[in-house]
């Protein structure tokens, strides 16, 4: 079958993605500075595709191509794009194309992998003028906090100093590590155990390794040390640089940080392909139907974890070697970072209250009735919103800037990503999408 | 507002567990002692969470009480300090000696496009400047605002009314909540035409996907054996699109490539029709203050249609009376000026979750009659009768035993359609309209504009120079505007 022209018009944009992350990469690995301009030049290639395969596909399908994930991701990834040039000329400074360009492409990646078909039947649901305004704000907004996350976590990595990454630190967090992988899966089978939770029969399945091999209890328990893991990592992060300012707890928390977002994504991808397939549903006994297993969450969040293992090999070396190109060569000033962190925010924040929040609840009102419905991703969306606002708050108000600002931006988007995927696991009324 | 940003950080947290609990807390599941008391099965609706959301009320008031007047001042004049300490407080202070201090001073703020306000003493000139001052308003009503949006849905909480109403086409539907009555003229499930990519029924009952159109004829493409596609062209007319495909590769029919699903309505109140009207998703019927949403449909059986109703009307062992009861016409007058009228006729009667009565059906399983017994003008009571004795549900206590024992004239049609609506009505919509208009207005006040006021003291000195004293305020992050301020050294 003949590919439509906008799918088309994505794969160049894709490419030149692509093309561009190598090229940012070299830059940041032998310091030419005419790499970082070829790859600023790649990238607004891509850009300028990418918009046309939007305005092309918006044209196909008659309406905006806002209905489904591919739609959503791909428009967020361009909105990255769009800010990262901004920054790019504004600031001259091609540590974002380096940091920012992965991000990019790990959307891209999920784009890709997600069905394109156009859907020129949208569902009557679907048919409103709020979809334009609701979806595309909130892409926009999305695209922006992308942004100060990668500013958040760049802020983090350049107050790495390697000086400190010495023998007493390193014993210390290598003790917490054991020990926290000894007690998490104990302490959260205790907690669910008083809330009457019981966990299913291990029916899930990773395909990719073998068909046949039960796995599901084993996530549970990878996923569970996983959060408490990365609860404790955050704490010792802040013991070992809240105070001192600096610290390979940057190094740490960015890299998990990292992995772990590029793990779930990778583990969204995968599900939804069919490639891992998680314990959809428990039969319940009293009501004779299938119910949400109450473990499908945690299944999910062992799958990334162990997805983030793999892609750490990848993600590591990548982020020293940012690491040094920042520290090293002092290519970015931290109240820059910062600046940018703020002003992501600054502009993402808006759009974010009036298209996710505003324009969501008008159009469920006219939809489904009431304004507000503690949807799953109606949480998730305020969730997001209260994070970005206490951040707002705290920096506005009281000052907050540097370290502590960077983690609640990276921490927001840690919620974004939640609430963005939520919907695969959490169902609720956005659950078609 | 410290305390603000842990609340705002603490209603995340609790949020985000709130949500883990509702939707993972298995059905069924035996509640523990500590489940029933945090109503953690219901968090959001919980006593704890709004205690948590009233500390937010609470917070916002305060908030906009206190800072409220400022704010509203400073965006009606621009202020001025003519305290020299008070400068000195801000970190971005500087003092300047210059010859014609005060023309300079003025021209560099009209460079930075700010506006000017300024009073002249005998010793010094007290200089105010600013821009985005409008701005200042943005804070006040995005909090007034989300004040608005919180009261507005508390009130919506409390006196929200919701019902659905279930009915099929030539149905009135009515609710004890409402004084007028719905008629259904019609519904219609309206499908998008064939185009590429939709999943088909082929008259012999094969299903595939479209996957080009070529004038009147459809390429389908088929799963053949195993896992073989096969592509075959057919008439477009030939095919149907209605389905659905699941991800467990069902097609459920009537569900796919649905355009619109509509009922075409008529209210009629006292006794009068207003103009019909078309319900639809994302197009609601608002009515007296109730809003109608077409919310889903359910397909019956065969649809039965009644005539006549007779019943038996028994006033102690030896008195009875047989009535005609025409749908109808529906009046006819009994015993000792009594008069029995036939309300409303469900051919399956059932009770939804609201214990409102429906039809599950177009069949006649268990017929039920609405009736209303009047004397003297005065209606002496309302129940729902069935086709044996002691089957009254609910309503009134009714002088008589009434039992349905015959249905007459009744035509048995196609499969039809049952319409559900859902019912809306509550008061503090307002609120939140206003809430997000407030707030919408709010937020674009505060990062669209951007605020920022210089002030300076000019001392005159008496060698014909003068000292200057100047602060800069821009909250946000603007390093170009501190710097350009800086810059005012050069001079």
């Amino acid at each position: 079958m003949k590919q439509s022209p906008d799918i088309t018009l994505f794969y160049i944009s894709f490419a030149a993605y692509s093309v561009g992350m190598l090229v940012f990469i070299l830059y940041a690995a032998i310091q030419r500075s005419a790499l970082h301009k070829i790859g600023a030049v790649i990238i607004t290639a891509g850009g300028l595709a990418h918009i046309t395969a939007f305005i092309t596909r918006w044209i196909l399908s008659g309406h905006i191509p806002l209905s489904n994930m591919y739609e959503y991701i791909s428009l967020t990834g361009w909105t990255a794009v769009v800010v990262m040039l901004f920054l790019y000329f504004k600031y001259k400074r091609p540590v974002f194309g380096v940091f920012i360009t992965p991000a990019v492409f790990m959307l891209m990646v999920a784009a890709a992998l997600l069905p394109k078909d156009i859907n020129q039947s949208l569902m009557p649901a679907l048919q409103s003028i709020w979809l334009n305004i609701h979806v595309l704000l909130a892409a926009l907004g999305a695209g922006c906090f992308l942004i100060s996350f990668a500013a958040g976590v760049l802020y983090l990595i350049a107050k790495y100093d390697s000086s400190l990454m010495n023998t007493n630190n390193l014993k210390v967090q290598s003790i917490l590590f054991v020990l926290l992988i000894v007690i998490a899966p104990v302490l959260f089978m205790l907690i669910f155990t008083i809330f009457g939770l019981t966990p299913p029969a291990p029916t899930s399945r990773l395909v990719l390794i073998s068909s046949t091999v039960n796995t599901g209890s084993q996530f549970i328990l990878l996923g569970l040390t996983f959060i408490v893991i990365s609860i404790l990592l955050s704490l010792s992060w802040k013991k070992f640089t809240i105070k001192s300012e600096n610290g390979f707890g940057f190094w740490l928390f960015s890299s998990a940080t990292i992995t772990f977002l590029l793990g779930g994504l990778l583990t969204g991808i995968l599900i939804r392909t069919d490639i891992i397939e998680l314990t959809q549903t428990i039969n319940s006994s009293l009501h004779g139907n299938s119910v949400k297993s109450a473990w499908l969450f945690f299944e999910f969040i062992g799958v990334a974890w162990l997805m983030s293992v793999i892609l750490s090999t990848l993600t590591f070396p990548l982020i020293m070697m940012v690491s040094k190109l920042i520290s090293g060569h002092q290519l970015l000033k931290l109240e820059t970072l910062d600046e940018i962190e703020y002003r992501s925010v600054s502009m993402g924040y808006p759009l974010y209250t009036v298209g996710a929040l505003f324009a969501g609840a008008i159009w469920a009102e006219q939809a489904w009735g009431s304004f507000w419905s503690w949807d799953p991703k109606e949480v998730g969306a305020l969730i997001v919103w209260l994070f970005y606002s206490g951040y707002l708050h705290a920096r506005y108000q009281k000052g907050w800037k540097g370290s502590r600002a960077a983690v609640l931006v990276v921490a927001g988007f840690i919620m974004f990503l939640v609430s963005f995927f939520g919907n695969y696991f959490f169902g609720g009324l956005h659950a078609y999408i | 507002m410290k305390f603000a940003v842990w609340l705002l950080v603490v209603i995340a947290v609790l949020a985000l567990f709130a949500l883990v609990l509702e939707e993972f807390l298995p059905v069924g599941a035996s509640q523990s002692n500590i489940i029933s008391l945090f109503q953690l099965s219901d968090p959001f609706r919980s006593l704890w969470f709004r205690i948590i959301l009233g500390l937010l009320t609470l917070s916002l008031t305060v908030c906009i009480i206190e800072r409220g007047p400022k704010l509203i001042k400073q965006a009606i004049k621009i202020s001025l300090i003519n305290d020299i300490e008070s400068l000195e407080k801000f970190n971005s202070y500087i003092q300047l000696e210059m010859l014609n201090g005060e023309k300079r001073v003025v021209d560099h703020f009209r460079s930075l496009r700010l506006k000017i306000r300024s009073e002249a003493g005998d010793e010094k000139v007290i200089i105010g400047a600013s821009s985005g001052r409008i701005s200042r308003l943005g804070p006040l009503l995005s909090h007034l605002g989300m004040l608005l949006l919180i009261i507005g849905g508390l009130i919506v909480s409390l006196t929200g009314q919701s019902f659905q109403l279930r009915g099929s086409a030539g149905e009135t539907l009515k609710h004890p909540d409402m004084d007028f009555n719905v008629l259904i003229k019609d519904f219609e499930i309206i499908y998008h035409p064939i185009a590429i990519n939709q999943w088909v029924e082929l008259s012999d009952g094969r299903r595939g996907k479209i996957v080009s159109l070529s004038g009147d004829s459809a390429q389908v493409r088929f799963s053949h054996g195993s896992g073989n596609l096969q592509d075959r062209w057919t008439a477009v007319d030939s095919v149907k699109n209605n389905f659905l495909l699941s991800r467990n590769g069902q097609l459920t029919p009537y569900q796919g490539n649905v355009k619109s699903y509509v009922t075409h309505a008529v209210i009629v109140d006292a006794e009068e029709e207003q103009s019909q009207t078309a319900i639809e998703v994302n197009h609601p019927l608002r009515y007296r203050g109730y809003r109608f949403y077409q919310s889903s449909f359910e397909t019956g059986g065969a649809k039965s249609i009644v005539d006549t109703v007779s019943v038996r009307i028994q006033r102690n062992d030896t008195d009875l009376i047989d009535v005609d009861l025409c749908l109808a016409v529906d009046t006819v007058s009994i015993w000792d000026d009594y008069i029995i009228v036939a309300e409303r006729f469900l051919p399956d009667f059932r009770l939804d979750l609201n214990m409102q009565p429906f039809s599950a059906s177009g069949d006649l399983n268990n017929p039920a009659l609405q009736v209303s017994l009047f004397k003297d003008s005065h209606r002496v009571g309302k129940k729902w009768i069935f086709n044996r004795p002691f089957g009254h549900m609910g309503g009134d206590d009714l002088p008589f035993t009434i039992q349905i024992i015959k249905l007459g004239g009744i035509e048995t049609s196609r499969a039809g359609y049952v319409t559900v609506l859902d019912v809306k009505r509550e008061k503090g919509g307002f609120f939140i309209w206003m809430g997000i208009l407030f707030a919408t207005i709010g937020v674009i006040l505060i990062y669209g504009l951007q605020f920022r006021q210089v002030w300076a003291v000019i001392v005159n000195n008496k060698d014909e120079r003068c000292t200057i004293h100047l602060a800069a305020n821009c909250r946000k992050t603007d390093s170009r505007f501190l710097d350009s301020f800086k810059n005012l050294r050069s001079f």
